[in-house]
């Protein structure tokens, strides 16, 4: 593979200038001047929006780095937050990550993409936080030519992997490193995300890695990237669709783990969220409500059943992300994502694809008998 | 003065910084001509200025409710000019913030902006909703573009002692007492209602069977739309596994009259005195409401005991307790329950449970 002089030059500069690895910064940042060497004026009309945080964003930073290098770092960091949202102990929907000022551009996108995958996020001044985000952008030089890799470390979580630049894009040139968690088998990447940059017939390895236990063998696979594949700017898979779909296969992959036996259960409660039209997420107040005061009722050791799909066909993907967000809220609450069960349709009823009317979502509540 | 209901809203958001360079001339009567020249701007950033001072005065008090080192607060990734200004004071607070797309999150924060009259005279009532907490409070833009608070902070959801932030509006000099403190009231009732609550129990069959010999119901729906079973046939609540590990500190009984839903003053001062002692960090309230003997109402045993109980309920809200915060049940036959229940009354315990 060709890697340019430029991103040569580039990667060179920033190792020389003290960028060999970005920890937590030990004092609060609010006072540091950004290290803003040069502005690229091109840059200057640019919306900058896409690439900034919402908490601890530096603009300046973000302003002087290049488009390709935003859009480098964006993808690499769509990457390796999609592999976070499917680990059971960081599930957006509960976890909330503390995080420093950004201080690189890597940082300004990582934080940005932990906010799309739906991540609460808490500006502190230090490194506090039982959940603090650390992340780090390390060059080396290797035998097999130049190499960065990208690693976040969220409490005992880890997740790393290297990315090579050539002349169309970035591509991973690594496994992703998972560690701290039993579950690191279970993540599915969507690396076909870096193909849509286009290549000249290049591979690139797909796959990951637990880096707890040497007895798991990973399963690998190869992804060609073809000049057929180039995918303009605008077309291009967004990052909330790829957490979107990472956030789904969790779920899902959650709901098969550990199929229910109900028969040690018993119904103790029901009720029936009226969603106002098949296509919104909008729970509402009174929905929100009956949930609160369902989750009053939890005791460990309980499952919430979601029925959102009764399709006569069995398939209705609106039903199922409608099922996923009424989990979702269930959750928020802290009620672990294991104990609310999406069912799978029930097949009672015909709705016509243009019927935008009002739709249910039946929640029973569980107890063991 | 015409009254002219309507939402009024801005779409143009201006940068921080010059609202800090503004803002941070101490006073929000600093005239805007000296930052921005153009009419149509200058009016933007008036308005800007007001909704900053707004965020802030609620914020202060949202902040003693919810400690913002704990509390994660969701917000719509789409906002408006005051959500932005909410979500800078809610970053400089320290609170966690997440971005939804629809109102995922059990602290969700939605606001409400209601303005009467027009010209120089503009009233907005602003009312700021995270989770079971509401914030409230009028303000007047009076001639000269000043922001004045025209009423006092209205909490709902919490009975936290909260202050008021008094130097935000000091340049306004004196303020009279009504409008310089924290009234408790109930929350807002969902327009669309909170869907049923069903309790699934074996006895469902056999409560249709009773109710068409007449016998009294085994089950009915609480004020939250939660159904419950009649305590008349059994000493256990329908909570009790949420009371379980929670200790009973009080018990007291709010009496009624006669076929009466009518707390009275005795009813009332009998609240009062049960949340002298009630701490919302700890704390449920347990309200059983009572009618065991014969009636004359139309509502029947069940709707005099469930109708005292949801009053009993509506006085305790009315105060800032939160919903979720009151399990209301009931207990009801046309004869009398003994020594257990009351005749005419309802039952109100406070269970504490461990500090979080």
């Amino acid at each position: 593979m060709n890697v340019t002089k430029a991103v040569v030059t580039t990667l060179l500069a920033s190792a020389m200038a003290g960028c060999v690895i970005k920890k937590i910064p030990e004092e609060p940042v609010a006072a540091t001047q950004p290290a803003v060497a040069e502005t690229d004026l091109s840059n200057r009309d640019r919306d900058n929006t896409p690439y900034l945080p919402v908490v601890g964003a530096n603009e300046a930073i973000v302003a002087a780095a290049s488009t390709e290098e935003l859009r480098q770092l964006q993808l690499i960091a769509s990457n390796l937050v999609s592999a976070l949202v499917q680990i059971p102990e960081l599930q957006p929907a509960v976890v909330t990550l503390q995080v420093s000022r950004a201080e690189t551009a890597f940082g300004n996108t990582l934080i940005r993409a932990l906010e799309n995958a739906g991540f609460g996020l808490q500006l502190v001044s230090a490194d506090q936080g039982k959940n603090y985000v650390s992340y780090g952008k390390r060059f080396s030089e290797t035998d097999s030519g130049p190499i960065t890799d990208y690693d976040i470390a969220i409490g005992k979580l880890h997740v790393r992997r290297e990315y090579i630049t050539t002349d169309t894009g970035i591509f991973p040139s690594s496994l992703m490193a998972v560690s701290g968690t039993q579950q690191a088998t279970d993540i599915v990447l969507n690396d076909a995300i870096f193909r849509e940059q286009g290549g000249a017939g290049d591979t690139f390895i797909s796959g990951v890695q637990t880096e707890d236990d040497l007895r798991v063998r990973p399963v690998i696979s190869e992804v060609d990237v073809n000049e057929y594949d180039t995918t303009p700017e605008a077309k291009r898979t967004s990052q909330t669709a790829i957490f979107d779909e990472a956030k789904k296969r969790f779920f899902e992959t959650e709901s098969q783990r550990a199929p229910v036996d109900f028969s040690a259960y018993q119904r103790s409660r029901r009720a029936v969220l009226i969603f106002s039209n098949n296509k919104t997420m909008m729970m509402g107040p009174g929905n929100k409500q009956a949930v609160r005061l369902m989750v009053r009722e939890y005791l460990p050791g309980d499952i919430f059943v979601v029925t959102a799909c009764t399709d006569v066909d069995g398939e209705n993907e609106n039903a199922r992300v409608r099922g996923i967000r009424v989990e979702q809220e269930f959750a928020s609450h802290g009620v672990p994502v294991d104990a609310v069960a999406l069912a799978e349709c029930i097949r009672a009823s015909y709705r016509h694809e243009s019927d935008n009317s009002e739709v249910p979502v039946e929640v029973v509540h569980y107890r063991i008998k | 003065m015409s009254v002219n209901k309507s939402l009024v809203r801005t779409t143009q958001f201006f940068g921080l910084g010059v609202l800090l360079v503004v803002a941070g001339c101490g006073t929000p009567e600093t005239k805007p001509t000296a930052v921005v020249e153009a009419p149509a701007v200058t009016k933007k950033v008036s308005q800007r200025l007001r909704e900053d001072l707004v965020a802030k005065d609620l914020i202060y008090v949202l902040r003693q409710l919810a400690h913002p080192a704990t509390t994660t607060i969701q917000l719509p990734t789409e906002q408006d000019v005051f959500l932005k200004l909410l979500l800078s004071e809610l970053i400089v607070e320290g609170y966690g913030i997440q971005q939804v797309q629809a109102d995922q999150g059990a602290n969700f924060l939605r606001y409400k902006r209601e303005a009467d009259g027009s010209g120089d005279s503009l009233e907005n009532t602003y009312t700021l909703s995270v989770g079971d907490i509401e914030i409230t409070r009028s303000y007047e833009v009076r001639s000269g573009g000043s922001l004045f608070p025209i009423s006092a902070m209205t909490l709902a959801g919490s009975r936290i002692a909260a202050k008021i932030d008094r130097s935000l509006f000091k340049h306004l000099g004196q303020t009279t007492v009504a409008v310089d403190n924290i009234k408790y009231t109930s929350a807002t009732e969902f327009s669309d209602g909170i869907p049923t609550i069903s309790l699934i129990t074996s006895d469902v069959v056999s409560g249709v069977t009773e109710r068409a010999t007449g016998a009294p119901s085994l089950q009915a729906l609480n004020s939250s739309n939660v159904e419950v079973g009649n305590l008349f046939f059994g000493d256990a609540s329908n909570f009790t596994s949420v009371l379980d590990g929670r200790n009973r500190v009080s018990r007291d009984i709010v009496p009624f009259g006669d076929d009466q839903l009518r707390m009275g003053k005795l009813g009332k001062r009998m609240v009062l005195v049960i949340l002298n002692e009630y701490d919302e960090r700890t704390d449920l309230i347990s309200v059983v409401g009572c009618s065991n003997g014969k009636t004359n109402s139309e509502l029947g045993n069940e709707g005099l005991a469930l109708g005292r109980a949801e009053r009993v309920t509506q006085e305790l809200m009315s105060h800032g307790v939160a919903r979720d915060r009151i399990l209301d049940e009931g207990c009801w036959a046309p004869q009398s329950a003994g020594d257990r229940f009351p005749s005419r009354g309802v039952v109100v315990e406070l269970w504490r449970g461990d500090a979080p």
